[in-house]
């Protein structure tokens, strides 16, 4: 009885360990984004991207939007891209056989024709059917495939892409007019950025007009409140550390821009995997130092892109699967980064982080519950202890979104209500008591998925982005 | 149940210390909680309050300055109402127009900022990178001439983001003698990417093309700078370090040079060098073909059409555009082969 109360105590322990390291993670990544972020702010305000405009220094950019049975949300969304604030850019939307009518609904809305366009590079895709020419904006191509899935779509828009610099962005996002200025910055900067990444924000509640977001309000309903949180605190906290530190392993595909020479010279997007926005990143972190070159990998916060998060539980279930999924099929594949010097920063601290925090963290949390039960059961802890333990992984949590929450107000406040305030918080609190375990519990499902190999992204549901008004 | 030996055995006395961290962490927590909430209404309640000073001074200052743009006021009517209190705001408020206005309406602007950047001006030697940015950012849309010696200085500055707008500011309003301090601030901003360097380059201007071709002649500069310059001698020098070096970017940067600044006399070059092993080389190689090419070249651009490089055969197409549609059209006839696609491609694009 000893021996098993022993390792009940040890793997309560052990738990108890995994949820300081995640915390003092998340503290001194919130630390740290607090101080990029201070300085970034008042760097915005001596760098005007207007100058970008005039200098004739902005680089020519490609957007590449794949798009899957987008119908209903495709029109708005490339009308709002060619609407965007840029010198000379492209958008090349990539029908990925769509078995609805997005082609039609792009044809007759855009006054599409077919044509021809050499392909720059050889990726290997599914078969391209047709490619298409708008005659009414000259920058709008439209490339029309067999499915293959994202991957495959991106990577058929990156062969006929004929720009030094591409941008990604799914077709049910949307794009601040100027956040493709805002994003080339960096490129600008500094000769070793390969890859930029923009703040994704949840869409879900906002006012939403031809393509653009009008006002911007918090969602009404609890569950796509909560993910705004978590966007706050991926984004603002996380990613704001990992970019410091130059140890970036994502950079969203909701939108991202990278270098087309080193994408294409890595061959492309991973068509074999559902993670391929982080995959790539890995692979050039990889690729990059193998010849003898630190890429930098930024996050910038200026920029931004919404998106409409799921608004169901079942829709929400299969995001996170996914994620977890794409996250351990990308370290997996890239194991040798592990703990390697090699690779800096990326191997020596992200990959660790990435692997044991994140990748195990769902199935260390679970073993944490049955052990936290099997302590109560066999009476080890007294009850004080127990409501203090649960006490902690509560407080711990609603620190750190309400550091999220505070970093958004100290940079770009886009929630300028009282109310808006209020309910962040309010959502930073609440999302600790059940949607943190639910959310726990779909990733444990992605590491399950992972570990049989399982393919394929689960059903999406779109409501599109017609003209909405939010729920007073 | 557990026998209270037991649980002594595994829980004391590492139970009441872990107990102790346990409340203590709690404690710990709930202070950020409470701190980071407090500061974020702490920061609603600064940036409300600011932005209601800026809605009372914009009330104020707007329509006497829009009298002003338009000659319908003397400057001095603006003047009256800046107390020297919210001077740094009327300099915010300057910069907003300041970048998005030109000619004799600039000059205004700058002449109502002049009596208050010396607050500005004291910046420069601020600790802090992004007040000396911001300072070198004003004094530069605001007082590039008077403060023309405070921006030569900050090309010294330690930090990069300074001396890059110091060093835009005054290649914004050059000065011929300024050229070989710019020229010289550039290689402290060796990250910049060379789009960035010629946007500046051009904004010198050809005064200072002798300041220039030293940077062309030196390899050891960023290769691809050297694309920018439209100088014709630099053109003349660029295919001289073609012959002479086999830095891949220096060669493909050289004939990016030819093809902006060249000439015919270029051309025996460019016919040789593009059947040379390296795609790029190929291709620039072609696009100065493309440019500066006589009839004589186009049997010559509709075989670079076929080239396995995509590239080099969309530079070629490009080129043949250039020269009218027949040619394309003709290529564009033979379906089924690769020159065919582009040709066909570019009528498209021809038609539009």
């Amino acid at each position: 009885m000893v021996v098993v109360a022993r390792f009940i105590w040890l793997v309560n322990i052990l738990v108890l360990a995994y949820f300081s390291a995640l915390a003092v993670f998340y503290l001194v990544s919130s630390l740290l984004a607090f101080r990029f972020l201070r300085h970034y702010t008042l760097r915005l305000r001596s760098l005007d991207v207007d100058d970008l405009l005039t200098s004739g220094a902005a680089p020519p950019v490609s957007l590449l939007v794949p798009a899957f049975n987008e119908e209903l949300t495709c029109v708005a969304s490339v009308q709002a891209l060619l609407t965007l604030n840029y010198p000379e850019y492209e958008v090349v939307v990539v029908n990925d056989g769509s078995t609805d009518g997005t082609i039609p609904t792009l044809i007759k809305a855009f006054d599409l024709v077919r044509t021809t366009r050499l392909p720059s590079a050889d990726i290997p895709t599914q078969p391209v059917r047709r490619i298409y020419r708008s005659q009414r904006h000259v920058n709008l191509w439209v490339v029309d495939k067999e499915n293959g899935g994202k991957s495959d779509a991106l990577n058929a828009a990156l062969n006929h892409c004929r720009t030094p610099v591409f941008c990604t962005i799914d077709a049910d996002s949307i794009l601040e007019s100027d956040a493709l200025l805002r994003a080339i910055r960096p490129f600008l900067e500094d000769e070793r950025v390969v890859g930029v990444g923009g703040i994704v924000r949840v869409v879900n509640g906002s006012v939403v007009e031809g393509g653009r977001v009008r006002e911007v309000r918090l969602p009404r309903p609890w569950l796509p409140l909560i993910q705004v949180v978590e966007y706050l605190r991926a984004f603002l906290s996380a990613r704001v550390a990992w970019s410091e530190l130059n140890a970036s392993l994502i950079v969203s595909g909701a939108f991202g821009v990278f270098r087309r020479d080193l994408v294409v010279q890595s061959g492309g997007y991973a068509t074999d995997t559902v993670g391929e926005d982080m995959e790539l990143v890995v692979r050039l972190h990889r690729s990059c130092r193998s010849r003898g070159f630190t890429p930098r990998v930024v996050f910038i916060p200026d920029p931004v892109a919404w998106t409409e998060c799921p608004e169901t539980v079942g829709g929400l279930g299969r995001q996170r699967d996914r994620w977890q999924r794409g996250l351990l099929e990308a370290l997996w594949r890239h194991r040798i980064m592990l703990l390697n010097p090699r690779y800096g920063m990326v191997g020596l601290l992200a990959y660790p982080y990435f692997l044991f925090l994140e990748g195990m963290g769902p199935v260390i949390e679970t073993v944490g519950y049955v052990a936290f039960a099997a302590t109560l059961v066999a009476g080890l802890w007294n009850p004080p202890f127990v409501a203090s333990f649960l006490a902690l992984a509560i407080v711990v949590g609603i620190a750190l979104s309400a550091a999220a929450v505070a970093l958004e107000e100290l940079t770009l406040r886009r929630y300028p209500r009282w109310g808006d305030l209020l309910r962040l918080f309010a959502a930073a609190a609440l999302e600790n008591l059940g949607y943190r375990q639910l959310n726990q519990l779909w990733r444990l499902k992605g590491v399950v998925s992972a570990l049989r190999g399982a393919r394929g992204w689960g059903a999406q549901q779109r409501r599109g982005f017609g003209p909405r008004s939010p729920v007073l | 149940m557990i026998s209270s030996d037991t649980l002594a055995l595994v829980t004391s006395p590492v139970g009441d210390q872990a107990f102790r961290i346990l409340l203590l962490s709690i404690g710990l927590l709930l202070l950020c909680v409470f701190g980071f909430v407090g500061a974020s209404v702490l920061l609603r309640v600064k940036n409300n309050r600011i932005a209601r000073q800026w809605a009372r001074l914009e009330a104020r200052w707007d329509p006497v300055m829009l009298d002003v743009l338009s000659g319908a006021a003397p400057v001095d009517a603006l003047e009256a109402l800046v107390p020297r209190e919210d001077s740094g705001r009327f300099v915010e408020y300057l910069m907003r127009y300041a970048r998005r206005i030109r000619g004799a309406e600039r000059v205004l602007i700058t002449g109502l900022a002049g009596p208050h950047l010396y607050m500005v001006s004291g910046d420069l030697a601020n600790g802090n990178v992004e007040r000396r940015a911001r300072a070198a950012q004003m004094l530069g849309e605001l007082g590039p001439i008077r403060y023309r010696s405070e921006l030569l200085g900050a090309l010294e500055d330690p930090a990069p983001v300074v001396v890059m707008i110091a060093a835009k500011a005054l290649s914004r309003e050059y000065r011929a003698g300024d050229a070989p301090l710019l020229i010289e601030s550039m290689s402290r901003l060796s990250l910049l990417t060379s789009r960035l360097l010629v946007a500046m380059l051009h904004q010198l201007g050809p005064q200072s093309a002798w300041a220039f071709r030293q940077t062309l002649a030196d390899p050891t500069q960023p290769a691809k700078v050297l694309a920018g310059f439209n100088d014709q001698t630099a053109a003349d020098i660029a295919a001289a370090v073609v012959d002479q070096t086999d830095d891949l970017d220096l060669r493909v940067a050289a004939l990016q040079v030819i093809e902006r600044v060249g000439t015919a006399d270029h051309l025996p070059l460019a016919r040789r060098l593009i059947k040379d092993a390296e795609p790029a080389v190929r291709g620039s190689a072609v696009k100065v073909l493309g440019t500066h090419g006589d009839e004589g070249d186009i049997p010559l651009l509709v075989d670079a059409l076929e080239d396995p490089v995509s590239w080099v055969a969309i530079h070629a197409a490009e080129g043949l555009r250039r020269g009218g549609r027949a040619v394309l059209e003709a290529v564009a006839e033979v379906r089924r082969r690769r020159s065919s696609v582009v040709a066909r491609e570019m009528l498209f694009q021809e038609d539009q």
